[in-house]
């Protein structure tokens, strides 16, 4: 009898917890589907949002880095590296030009000064675990920037593929 | 000398304040873990992907709900609202946590993917967050057996007609 009653207080514990964290995630402005998108086989792992913005423009996506490599040799394309500093140090693709995303608000200016609107970039970080570059090319995309590429497997992707890298 | 000792020992498990004072802090742990969380539900599920071992089915309804349980759990704690119950729970997600931990230490697997979407508010080794899991777990264990009668519970059964308050 006391078993049972512990487990109708477990259940009933349960039950109340899931029902508030569902009602919340519902009404939250960072809510996120019941159900993400954590194949990496199919593009970059991400839990999604409940509240994307239907006017931002969805991100072109490059899906291998043989692709990426296509468009880095005609020479018509900035590379830009999302991750930390020191990342972006110890190796990169070669050319590419660094913006951390975390520092988004202290680059920005900098940034547009020196690649105006309209130049024709492909962001990348670390891979398909990684969503900086999406979130980097949205914040761009909202300074005005357009036709923004990601290379979806980032430094790693293109490293394994023996493409050009540098580092300081 | 000898009995002295062993009436120490029986205060330990009988004292009130004993289990008050667990209550009290493992409670405020499990609210605290949870805050951060409930504000970032896709950093917490990009955590709960890092460890390889959930379907992919379930991580994000297990960023939206563990939260929840731990925060209602936290709080039935700090009150006495279903102390026992609540210490099951939250001693059952921190076995979860430990073997969770344990198998990626086993694998030498290590989560980091490098990018600043995921926040980590601690840069605590896996050995160090598995030895304040096991200290946590042994609070659980001990507001679970703990036998005497307890203070300060709002409600110590929702069975009970009568509410205590010490």
């Amino acid at each position: 009898m006391e078993k049972s009653k512990k487990l109708v207080e477990i259940f009933l514990i349960l039950m109340l917890a899931s029902s508030a964290g569902l009602l919340r995630n519902h009404i939250h402005t960072k809510g996120i589907p019941l159900k993400g998108h954590w194949d990496k086989s199919e593009g970059v792992v991400t839990a999604g949002s409940n509240n994307s913005d239907p006017a931002a423009g969805v991100l072109e996506e490059i899906r291998s880095p043989a692709e990426a490599k296509k468009l880095f040799d005609t020479g018509k394309y900035l590379f830009v590296d999302a991750r930390g500093t020191e990342m972006f140090m110890e190796g990169r693709v070669k050319g590419a030009v660094s913006f951390p995303v975390n520092k988004f608000d202290a680059l920005w200016q900098d940034f547009i000064k020196k690649y105006p609107v309209g130049t024709s970039m492909i962001i990348y970080c670390s891979g398909r675990e990684c969503e900086d570059s999406h979130t980097l090319g949205g914040l761009l995309e909202g300074m005005g920037y357009s036709g923004i590429k990601i290379m979806i497997d980032g430094f790693l992707g293109w490293h394994e593929g023996g493409f050009p890298i540098e580092s300081d | 000398m000898r009995e002295g000792f062993r009436l120490k020992a029986t205060d330990f498990f009988s004292s009130p304040y004993m289990d008050l004072a667990a209550r009290l802090f493992l409670g405020s742990v499990f609210i605290y873990a949870s805050i951060h969380k409930i504000m970032e539900p896709a950093a917490f599920a990009k955590v709960i992907y890092g460890y390889y071992l959930f379907p992919g089915a379930s991580i994000n309804l297990i960023a939206i709900v563990l939260p929840f349980i731990e925060l209602l759990c936290g709080i039935c704690l700090v009150t006495g609202i279903m102390p026992v119950s609540s210490a099951i729970i939250t001693g059952a997600m921190l076995l979860s946590f430990i073997v969770a931990i344990s198998i990626n230490l086993a694998r030498g697997q290590e989560f980091d993917c490098g990018c600043f979407s995921v926040t980590s508010s601690s840069h605590s080794s896996a050995v160090e967050l598995l030895i304040r899991d096991s200290f946590y777990f042994a609070v659980s264990l001990y507001i679970i057996i703990f036998r005497s009668g307890r203070k300060f519970c709002i409600k110590e059964e929702i069975w009970q007609k009568n509410t205590r308050t010490g």
